[in-house]
């Protein structure tokens, strides 16, 4: 079993990579790092990390949710949702691993099961998982007014 | 589009020298769980252990609260259960 220290030092790690991914947005209305610094902490203990940002003057929010397990001294993300919401919480596209779907909207099987997202039409989307391309199909919609 | 500030900016060293410079404050963390875990009970009018019985794990968690929902929960069953591992146990006994 990994010491939490061990844990943490990983965690940060992954927070910095999502601070890194998170660069490519406007700037959010929360303090990011002291943030991260925050959800590193609780997911130490609780195996889950996440991170809500805000953009009111753009009508957008974000959320960020990853559960982590501990495998050989390695972290991996065992279960994420990224989330692109308007501020009254309308959902405009996110991504998830649950496992509830097996072909996307033409019928194709996902091919990344069970990565998907579901599209500005609620459209089922293969997907890759990673959160760098979520962030990268999200940057369009912070272009528009 | 306007990224984020340039005087925002902090290097990878930095940031784990920061995140790791301090230990964990369990109590804090507990608290801020159950305070997520009840505001979605207020919100769905359902207790967590209900809601993850019904819900975590079926089609009908495809929703982003749910989703949130049963991460959160299962983050506080996590906590729980992790007082009581071997190692805790062991390690509290021996003093």
């Amino acid at each position: 079993m990994l010491s939490d220290k061990l844990k943490k030092w990983l965690i940060a790690n992954r927070a910095w990579e999502i601070y890194v991914f998170l660069q490519r947005l406007p700037g959010p209305e929360i303090d990011l790092i002291s943030s991260l610094d925050e959800q590193i902490e609780r997911a130490v203990f609780a195996g889950n990390l996440g991170l809500h940002m805000h953009w009111p003057s753009m009508n957008k929010n974000l959320s960020i949710r990853e559960k982590y397990a501990f495998l050989q001294n390695r972290l991996q993300i065992d279960f994420y949702s990224y989330v692109l919401t308007e501020i009254d919480e309308q959902v405009i596209i996110r991504a998830d691993s649950a496992p509830h779907h097996e072909r996307d909207y033409r019928n194709k099987l996902l091919t990344n099961f069970p990565y998907h997202l579901h599209d500005e039409k609620e459209r089922i989307c293969s997907f890759s998982g990673n959160l760098e391309d979520f962030v990268e199909l999200i940057v369009p919609y912070f272009r528009q007014k | 589009m306007r990224k984020q500030k340039a005087s925002n900016k902090i290097t990878k060293e930095q940031f784990l020298a920061r995140v790791m410079s301090h230990e964990p404050d369990r109590e804090k963390i507990v608290k801020e769980i159950l305070q997520e875990l009840h505001a979605y009970e207020m919100k769905y009018q359902m207790r967590s252990e209900i809601f993850f019985k019904l819900f975590a794990g079926t089609p009908l968690e495809d929703q982003p609260d749910f989703l949130d929902w049963a991460m959160c929960y299962r983050g506080y069953l996590q906590i729980f259960q992790s007082q009581f591992s071997p190692e805790k146990v062991a390690a509290d006994v021996i003093g």
